[in-house]
């Protein structure tokens, strides 16, 4: 038996990469997005773009935990 | 002995997650490095990660030259191939406790994921996001589930607590898993 | 001096457990920022200050400081 991780192929991550980006593109609450100051917008499209909110906190400087909260407030599902 | 090396980007996701508490009983300690601590500073994650220290089920690791070289190294990887995403700070530094500690490594950090598929022989250790820890609680029953709606359940509560979308890929092979677990446990 | 027991250990731990609960000014902890507080509570429930110094985010000499301000005394 095995875990669903240890079962994925670098095929997968390629099927993964573009259904993550569109699942939250369609989730988002772009509304709310488009209200927000620069920073945090910029680093929330980048996070629906990418799927990586590590490098969305260190690239836009904002604390990955609140980027997270303000990621749940915008609609946006984590995926991956 | 089972050990667990957490980052943020799991426990930030976890500690939303209604039954956050079942991870002590698949894990005999969790270990997180101060990078963490420093991250978090309000919330139920603070509240999750202060609960488990105090009652001994997390401990803190500091970080040794051991780990500062394995993070070097790792970094350094992901440099020099285009298709590892970026790896920072406190994801590294939970790999380099897992590979100094044996344990395995539960993250939900792309950079993580794609050097472990990419670059197996450097994390030897097993690689877990939220569906394998909810496949082992499964598993080891800490969640009772007698048949495959019931455990998908569990993933949706998961779901709905987190605001996490789980991809049909991951969802086929829990089910498949969890199909094979039951059949074992019913014959 | 003779080494303690395992059984005289819990009992010094939950001694320490109580002094600190019962001395600590319960109204300032209440009022501080979720960390500070969350860290003054691990201390309390722990009595160890380095950990609750990095939950704090403050150094161990910083932690102390605190500590003395919320009424927590050392055990």
């Amino acid at each position: 038996m095995a875990h669903p991780t240890e079962l994925l192929t670098p095929k997968d991550l390629e099927i993964l990469e573009e259904w993550g980006r569109r699942v939250r593109r369609e989730k988002a609450n772009w509304e709310f997005i488009n209200s927000l100051p620069n920073n945090f917008r910029k680093a929330l499209e980048y996070y629906i773009e990418t799927g990586d909110i590590r490098t969305a906190s260190v690239k836009f400087n904002i604390n990955i935990y609140l980027l997270n909260e303000l990621r749940i407030k915008a609609g946006i599902p984590s995926t991956i | 002995m089972r050990l667990a090396s957490l980052d943020t980007c799991f426990l930030i996701d976890w500690a939303l997650y209604r039954r956050r508490n079942y991870i002590i009983k698949i894990f005999d300690k969790i270990l997180i490095s101060e990078h963490v601590l420093r991250e978090i500073y309000s919330g139920k994650t603070l509240d999750f990660v202060t609960e488990l220290l105090s009652k001994g089920f997390m401990t803190l690791i500091p970080l040794t030259s051991q780990e500062e070289e394995i993070a070097r190294r790792l970094i350094t990887i992901a440099l020099s191939d285009p298709r590892i995403p970026e790896l920072h700070e406190t994801e590294v530094y939970a790999v380099a406790i897992a590979l100094t500690y044996n344990t395995i490594i539960v993250t939900e950090n792309k950079a993580v994921l794609w050097l472990k598929i990419y670059y197996p022989n450097e994390i030897p250790q097993p690689v877990w996001r939220s569906i394998d820890v909810l496949l082992e609680l499964v598993k080891k029953s800490v969640i009772k589930v007698n048949n495959i709606e019931d455990a998908l359940k569990i993933v949706e509560e998961y779901s709905i607590d987190v605001k996490h979308s789980f991809s049909h890929i991951d969802i086929r092979r829990f089910q498949e898993e969890v199909m094979l677990w039951l059949t074992q446990q019913n014959s | 001096m003779n080494e303690l027991s395992i059984e005289e250990l819990k009992a010094i731990e939950e001694w320490g457990r109580r002094v600190r609960r019962e001395k600590a000014n319960w109204e300032f902890i209440r009022k501080l920022p979720s960390k500070l507080r969350r860290a003054l509570e691990y201390y309390i429930e722990t009595g160890d200050p380095y950990v609750a110094s990095r939950i704090a985010g403050l150094k161990v000499e910083e932690f102390n400081e605190l500590r003395i301000k919320a009424g927590v005394p050392s055990t």
